[in-house]
């Protein structure tokens, strides 16, 4: 074999080779020929790629978080040149959005104005409303806020889902306007907070702290094998919250078991809706519900209020219709007219008229009765009652009449019955007739007994004849006699005088006819003289006795016999009564 | 969004916290650090269009009396190694701290920062030893906590590297 046979046998080879490929793989080099050409030429594979970008962009979306990340650079870029190169369709574009975005802005915010506005004014006028009102004004805090603090039980203000060996934050989620420092760092620095703890005090690493409590904010920590649930909770809360955080914490390492166990530091594994809803859980909040437990001591007050309120309406009522009956007591007096009443100002006022002759209006109170005498204000003027019992009352009064003399009164007319001197009588019918309520008087019952005595006094008196023996100036009349005659000539004076009359008695001397007449004369006036001075002497007034002589001129007797002569040496009585008027005269 | 935990160690003194303040988002004071031993901080950045939260986890320095607190190392990601470059014996407790992280956490991608550049003319970590670093794989950069110089590609080199 030469060297160069073997080439050329070679070449024939591959020659060979080749024709053989070419007879056995046309249609595959065909094709590779073709897919190279699909390769190199820019056109055909831009056309290639623009028949699987959609679907390759849609499964990048769904399986892999980072075409997000590749494309925002790109878009941001092209959203700034275009809004450079024309804002305004720009602006078009986002016209439809923008609306809408807005109001519902608007209305969040109103929502969370009027909540807190309904709280405030739930709390703005009760006792302890005023009270948190001055520590708002003391702390220097919104009133809302501190009606927030003191209603609230407890609030889980912040839910952080933390991975556990780097303290990376995963989730967050906070309370509505509940104001958030930036949670990334805070989660790392309760991590740290946790390793410190764990590292001074030498504990297990299964050992955590639990619960960072300041003031009236507590950190709940629930510890997972690759995550961490951390609570920042306003208030007070209860021991079963730390269930709920446990429960969340199972169902997040449950639902997302290979997303923890391979986290290189992507949380956008945890931002689904399922992790979301679970750490939503977790946002709780409690409101004191306080019972609207009345105290009893307010109890007591209504009661006694109520009480009170009765027992003064009770009183309020009674004397009301004791002051009715008192009203209606008033009317039915004779003498009383009410012509006003009611109640005033701390009891009740009555007006109206009274005769003076009436009962007291206070005297028809039932002074045991509801209604205090105190009360009234009693105003009644003066006038007269035509009443009969009125008008008799009157006429007794102005009348005097004797204890003697009935006054009745029948239609206008006032009836004098019984005894009674005529100058009263006539007196009384005089005044009588002055009087209201009586127009005519009637005096034929009336009998004078003064004048019947009087009568039968001076008729007594005239036959009265005092003798004297023969020749004598000196009676015969024995001193008894003497008296009863002084006594009736008194009782004489005082009746006349009753009826108005003056008695004037004249004594009349006498004598028989023997001797001369002027001896007789002489004589009959030594006896008239002598029998005065014994009247006198008896008390008998001197103003009464005149005397006269009358000698045998006036005889007593005009028979002639002894017994004659004897009846005219006497001394005879005169009466004349006159009126005292024309006495006076 | 991406959101890993790293932890930044370094012995006392080497200023950590105020070369990393400036850049990041903080809300606890810096007393926690003395209390607790750590304080937690945040950086966001963002990689090849992807958005990187970090935790910055920024661990008390160590000396001879305070010791680091291992439990703070687990879960961390990535961890920034902070030296002090006017003071060598600091790049030692770096790589000393690091070993430990490593046995306690697993390996972990980490950055060297070399502290303090602008006073570069009094480093005395000798070239050679941040040479044999860079060869055994290390990055290293230098910072500077006054001007800020070299922080934000700390933060970017290390989120690149934990996101390979």
């Amino acid at each position: 074999m030469s060297a160069g046979k073997p080439a050329t046998e070679a070449d024939a080879g591959a020659d060979d080779l080749s024709v053989l490929r070419r007879l056995l793989l046309r249609p595959e080099q065909r094709r590779i020929a073709e897919l190279g050409e699909r390769l190199e030429n820019p056109r055909l594979r831009a056309r290639d790629v623009s028949r699987v970008l959609p679907e390759a962009l849609r499964l990048s979306a769904r399986d892999r978080a980072d075409l997000g990340d590749a494309l925002t650079p790109t878009v941001e870029t092209i959203i700034h040149a275009s809004v450079r190169r024309d804002s305004r369709r720009f602006a078009d574009a986002l016209f439809p959005v923008i609306g809408p975005a807005i109001r519902k802005a608007i209305t969040e915010a109103l929502r969370q104005m009027l909540q807190n506005l309904s709280e405030v004014l739930e709390h703005s006028l009760s006792r302890r409303g005023l009270a948190w009102r001055f520590e708002a004004w003391r702390s220097g805090r919104p009133f809302a806020e501190v009606v927030l603090l003191h209603s609230l039980e407890f609030r889980v203000e912040q839910v952080f889902l933390i991975h556990r060996e780097s303290g990376v934050l995963l989730q967050h989620l906070s309370a509505g306007n509940v104001a958030c420092e930036d949670a990334g760092l805070v989660s790392a620095m309760l991590t740290a907070i946790q390793d410190f703890v764990r590292d001074s005090f030498a504990m297990a690493d299964d050992q955590t702290l639990d619960s960072i409590q300041m003031g009236d904010l507590t950190v709940w920590v629930e510890q997972g094998p690759e995550a961490v649930i951390a609570g920042a909770i306003r208030g007070n809360a209860p021991p079963e919250l730390r269930g709920v955080f446990r429960e969340a914490l199972e169902s997040i390492h449950q639902q997302q078991a290979e997303a923890l166990r391979d986290f290189s530091g992507d949380p956008a594994a945890f931002e689904t809706d399922a992790v979301q809803h679970t750490l939503q859980q977790c946002l709780q909040a409690r409101y004191h519900e306080r019972p609207r437990r009345i105290s009893p001591l307010l109890v007591m007050l209504l009661l006694g209020l109520l009480a009170a309120g009765g027992y003064w309406a009770y009183t309020g009522l009674r004397e009301q219709r004791a002051f009715e009956s008192y009203l209606q007591a008033l009317n039915q007096a004779p003498g009383i007219i009410v012509t006003r009443a009611g109640a005033a100002a701390g009891g009740y006022r009555v007006q109206g008229l009274r005769d003076p002759l009436a009962a007291d209006p206070l005297s028809l109170l039932d002074g045991e009765g509801p209604l205090d005498p105190q009360r009234l204000d009693l105003h009644f003027a003066p006038y007269q009652a035509l009443a009969p019992s009125f008008v008799l009352t009157r006429a007794r009064r102005l009348l005097r009449p004797p204890e003697t003399v009935n006054l009745a009164l029948a239609d206008g007319v006032l009836r004098l019955s019984g005894q009674a001197p005529a100058r009263w009588t006539g007196e009384a019918r005089r005044l009588a007739l002055a009087l209201p309520g009586v127009e005519a008087v009637d005096s034929s019952g009336l009998r004078d007994p003064g004048r019947d005595e009087l009568r039968a006094l001076r008729a007594a008196l005239s036959e009265q004849v005092i003798r004297f023996h023969v020749d004598t100036t000196r009676g015969e009349a024995d001193a008894p006699t003497l008296q009863r005659l002084a006594r009736d000539l008194q009782r004489l004076q005082g009746l006349a005088r009753e009826q108005g009359q003056a008695a004037r008695v004249v004594l009349v001397g006498h004598s028989d006819a023997t001797g001369t007449p002027a001896r007789n004369l002489r004589l009959s006036r030594l006896r008239a003289e002598w029998l005065r001075e014994q009247l006198l002497g008896q008390g008998v007034d001197p103003a009464l006795l005149t005397l006269r002589a009358a000698g045998s001129s006036e005889p007593v007797s005009t028979g002639t016999g002894p017994a004659a002569q004897a009846k005219n040496r006497s001394v005879t009585l005169e009466i004349h009564l006159t009126s005292q008027q024309d006495a006076d005269r | 969004m991406i959101r890993k935990k790293i932890c930044m160690l370094g012995a006392f003194a080497v200023g950590k916290t105020s070369l990393v303040e400036r850049f990041v988002k903080s809300l606890f004071n810096a007393r926690y650090q003395t209390s607790l031993g750590v304080k937690v901080d945040k950086k966001s950045l963002a990689i090849d269009g992807r958005l990187l939260e970090l935790i910055l986890w920024d661990l008390a320095g160590e000396d001879e009396f305070v010791s680091l607190r291992l439990p703070y190392l687990r879960g961390a990601a990535g961890l920034l190694l902070v030296v002090d470059g006017t003071r060598p014996e600091t790049l030692d407790t770096a790589l000393a701290l690091r070993d430990k992280a490593i046995s306690e956490i697993g390996e972990v991608p980490s950055i060297l920062l070399i502290n303090k550049a602008d006073l570069a003319e009094g480093w005395r970590i000798d070239p050679p030893d941040i040479d044999r670093l860079v060869a055994r794989g290390w990055t290293i950069l230098e910072t500077s906590a006054k001007t800020g110089r070299g922080v934000e590609e700390a933060f970017l080199a290390l989120g690149k590297e934990m996101l390979q």
